[in-house]
């Protein structure tokens, strides 16, 4: 009602429609020839993001031209001199982050610790805010860095190949994570023109939209948000169903995302790698992180997980190694205690359902269980991504022992519908699914162009809860 | 270039402009604000009689005149009940005035005083949210003047937004979105609309609950709004010359043209506020209100005069007033101004 701001280029918004029907038509129109198809990429990617504040450009730009330059020295130099650069390339990328990222919540523990020392001052803020998408272009780049090291892959070919890697618009902002290795290589030769793939983006796009509007934002205006928002005096079942939509919700609204993301680039003829892979029917935790957010998963196995040593070390150093991993993923998401506790939570479960976990499951009930009990252990874990302090992360713990205590009629019909028909869909074989998405993608134009207008007509009506995509705060 | 993306985007765009076109022809097309419509749905289907007040504005029009209030201090003033109603919507110019007005009044509906809630944003071309405006006013045939009159990306794009509007409406109406909110409903329904109602203890609860979650609103005025209140509002202001100006005389002709008298209320601003207009742009703001009153023979009310600059217990943040200031300057207004009009036409309509 009051005179506020409105919000930038989401997915989910009729600006974002827009800014792909022209996106897609010039670089069609430009397809054949590769620089100004790169040039084009690289402007509306940059339009894209600079949509948010346009000062995040100079960061992206500083980002890339560290990472771009430090990579053809590194790849001149042999020896300790490369070993160098690539630690002052590396230190380049994580100074970035560390200020913009990590700059105030460092100096608030300082004035906790000095408080303790009983030297209470306040020490000021920086004047600066997490711009978006600055984790996941900042991995990027240390994993190009650190490939290039490795003499896993050849140097960039030239910046502006490499700028549209760190910018490409469908993944900038909340990923899919891409590696040099898989994206590069298809900048290079002119993108094939597939009659199918627009179909297979279109599909992929609608789904990932629904995901997001129709599940995970209805779940969260109706469970989770209002729940979180005063977490004291519910029971335990109500919890326990509260956290079951809560992780039901970052599920639909992530992955959604990454739907959008990789289908508004297969329009662009490319490939993103795949971002979740049915998670909730993991029998284990491990299994559970290969499937989910795979391409940070991946990045955080590769570049931080085997250096340290990975599992072919003597049993503390391998739980070590996970528990390390696991709070530095935690920090990666998130500027807070909260966050480096959720990561010491996972961290700690991989290392207990390691030592003490049941063996593979040989009945169909015992992998049920497995499923189920892996489900609520992560479930637990949430509540640190959630809660806005630890005192209510502690009274929403607390709350799982009220078995006894009335129901608060919190539980909104809508989030509970939503939350089953979500279990639905991630339940729906796969085959399923591949039976509508090819025929969807066969259709003709004309079905095609009626599917959106109706989606545009479902969606519409989900419209009024949109709220940012959950990954945006990372 | 992709044939089939090409034939897919044709598709889509025939067949959203078609429903766009039915969902219009079917009278489903209503005037959509950034809230839900259930407000401005209810009166057009429980609208039937004729009104005294029609309040029109932005959202310090929706905050500063209780249609409640203003039926209280008439009906007082001139010896009968009254029927006032506010169908204010966020950021709206003359741009959504006017179709708010061509789009939802019918001739039995047509008020006697059609009043113009203003602040200088109401006539200015480059109004910081006229996306907004064009957004929820435009329609098919308005999209080449819209696309030619946008002078910024947000207009631009919201000039294209009536190839959406059809299945966006349809969407709403199939699902009955349009019967959710039914604090506005009932607020429209009950008390004629905008934010505050007296006189019902339901009202007191409203209003309370209203304030409770507006209490943040006037220290976020002040350390985010008024900083960039110059730059961001004020730093084009253009009138005189364009589509808002052109609506402006339109909505002037339709109030001519359906016997309703043209009244200008200047909204009392907080000094905050005030303090920051340019002068270029109080100048320029009384140009045109000066016009309108010569050349349209609308009536002015300038309710910014003096206290109400430093009255800080009357205002939410630095422009709209909260329920107590609303129940003041709705009572000022009323014997001021809009008493003694309603009594003067009240008194022709006797004589003839």
């Amino acid at each position: 009602m009051g005179e506020r701001a409105g919000p930038s280029v989401l997915f989910n918004t009729f600006e974002f429609v827009v800014f792909l029907v022209v996106a897609w038509t010039v670089f069609r129109l430009l397809q054949r020839w590769r620089w100004p198809r790169l040039i084009w990429l690289l402007l509306i990617s940059y339009f894209f993001y600079g949509c948010w504040k346009p000062w995040y450009l100079a960061l992206i730009a500083l980002s890339t031209i560290n990472s771009y330059g430090f990579g053809l020295l590194i790849h001149e130099a042999e020896g300790r001199r490369r070993k160098l650069l690539m630690i002052l390339s590396i230190t380049g990328d994580l100074l970035l982050l560390g200020v913009f990222k990590y700059g105030n919540f460092m100096v608030g523990n300082a004035e906790a610790l000095l408080g303790v020392a009983g030297v209470g001052s306040s020490l000021p803020r920086l004047p600066t805010e997490l711009p978006v998408g600055i984790s996941f272009y900042t991995f990027q780049t240390i994993s190009y860095t650190l490939d290039l090291y490795w003499k896993r892959i050849p140097k960039a070919r030239n910046l502006l190949e490499f700028s549209v890697f760190v910018a490409f618009f469908p993944q900038l902002v909340a990923g899919p994570i891409v590696r040099a290795r898989h994206f590069l290589p298809q900048l290079v030769g002119r993108p094939v023109a597939d009659p199918r793939a627009i179909g297979a983006g279109l599909f992929l796009i609608l789904a990932g939209l629904a995901k997001k509007m129709i599940l995970a934002d209805s779940m969260y205006v109706s469970i989770v948000h209002p729940f979180f928002d005063a977490p004291l005096g519910r029971n335990a079942w109500e919890t326990l169903i509260t956290l079951w939509a809560a992780n039901f919700q970052v599920y639909c609204d992530f992955s959604g995302y990454s739907d959008v993301a990789i289908g508004a680039a297969l329009l662009f003829g490319l490939r993103l790698p795949k971002n979740f892979d049915r998670p909730f029917w993991s029998q284990t935790p491990m299994e559970h992180w290969r499937r989910w957010h795979i391409s940070l998963s991946t990045w955080l196995r590769d570049y931080l997980y085997f250096p340290l040593g990975g599992s072919r070390r003597k049993e503390p150093r391998v739980a070590f190694n996970l528990v390390v991993t696991f709070l530095l993923g935690g920090l990666w998401h998130g500027a807070g205690w909260t966050f480096v506790v959720w990561g010491l939570y996972n961290g700690l479960l991989l290392v207990a359902w390691r030592r003490l976990g049941p063996g593979p499951a040989t009945s169909w009930w015992g992998r049920a269980l497995r499923i189920f009990a892996t489900y609520n252990a992560l479930c637990l874990g949430l509540v640190f991504l959630h809660a806005r302090s630890f005192g209510d992360a502690w009274a929403v713990i607390l709350s799982l022992g009220r078995v006894a205590a009335p129901f608060t009629g919190a539980l909104a019909p809508l989030g509970l519908v939503t939350l089953v028909a979500a279990i639905a869909l991630h339940a729906t074989p796969q085959r399923w699914k591949a039976t509508l998405r090819e025929a969807f993608v066969d259709a003709p134009a004309w079905a095609l162009g009626l599917a959106i207008v109706v989606a545009g007509a479902v969606l519409a009506q989900f419209a009024g809860f949109a709220s940012p995509f959950f990954y945006f705060q990372f | 270039m992709s044939r089939r993306g090409l034939a897919v985007m044709f598709w889509a765009l025939l067949f959203s402009a078609m429903t766009t076109m039915a969902v219009r022809l079917a009278g489903l097309k209503y005037v959509q604000g950034v809230v839900w419509p259930s407000d401005l749905y209810a009166f057009q289907q429980a609208e039937t009689g004729p009104l005294d007040v029609l309040v029109l504005g932005s959202s310090r029009a929706s905050f500063a005149l209780p249609p409640s209030a203003l039926d209280s201090c008439l009906e007082q003033e001139i010896g009968r009940p009254t029927h006032s109603v506010n169908l204010a919507r966020t950021f709206t110019t003359a741009t959504l005035a006017h179709r708010i007005v061509e789009d939802l009044l019918r001739p039995e509906t047509r008020p006697q005083l059609l009043v113009l809630a203003i602040g200088p944003e109401f006539f200015d071309e480059r109004n910081h949210r006229q996306s907004v405006n064009v957004a929820s006013s435009a329609d098919l045939a308005d999209i080449p003047g819209s696309l030619v009159a946008a002078r910024d990306l947000p207009t631009l794009l919201a000039a294209l937004r009536p190839l959406a509007r059809g299945s966006e409406t349809l969407g709403l109406y199939l699902s009955g979105r349009w019967r959710s909110q039914p604090g506005l409903r009932w607020m429209m329904l009950h008390h004629g609309g905008g934010q505050f109602c007296f006189g019902h203890r339901h009202c007191d609860a409203n209003n309370a609950a209203l304030s409770r979650s507006l209490a943040s609103w006037w220290v976020t005025a002040m350390d985010v709004f008024v900083p960039a209140l110059e730059r961001e509002r004020f730093s084009h202001y253009t009138v005189g010359a364009g589509p808002v100006h052109r609506h402006m005389l339109q909505l002037a002709r339709w109030a001519r043209e359906n016997d309703a008298q043209l009244v200008l209320v200047d909204l009392p601003r907080h000094a905050e506020f005030e303090d920051r207009l340019p002068s270029q742009v109080r100048s320029d703001y009384a140009s045109a209100i000066d016009r309108l009153v010569q050349d349209h023979g609308a009536i002015y009310y300038d309710g910014t005069h003096d206290p109400w600059p430093d009255e800080r217990e009357y205002y939410v943040d630095i422009e709209h007033l909260n329920a107590r200031g609303a129940q003041v300057f709705s009572k000022e207004a009323c014997q001021d101004l809009l008493a003694p009009l309603l009594r003067a036409r009240d008194g022709r309509e006797g004589g003839t």
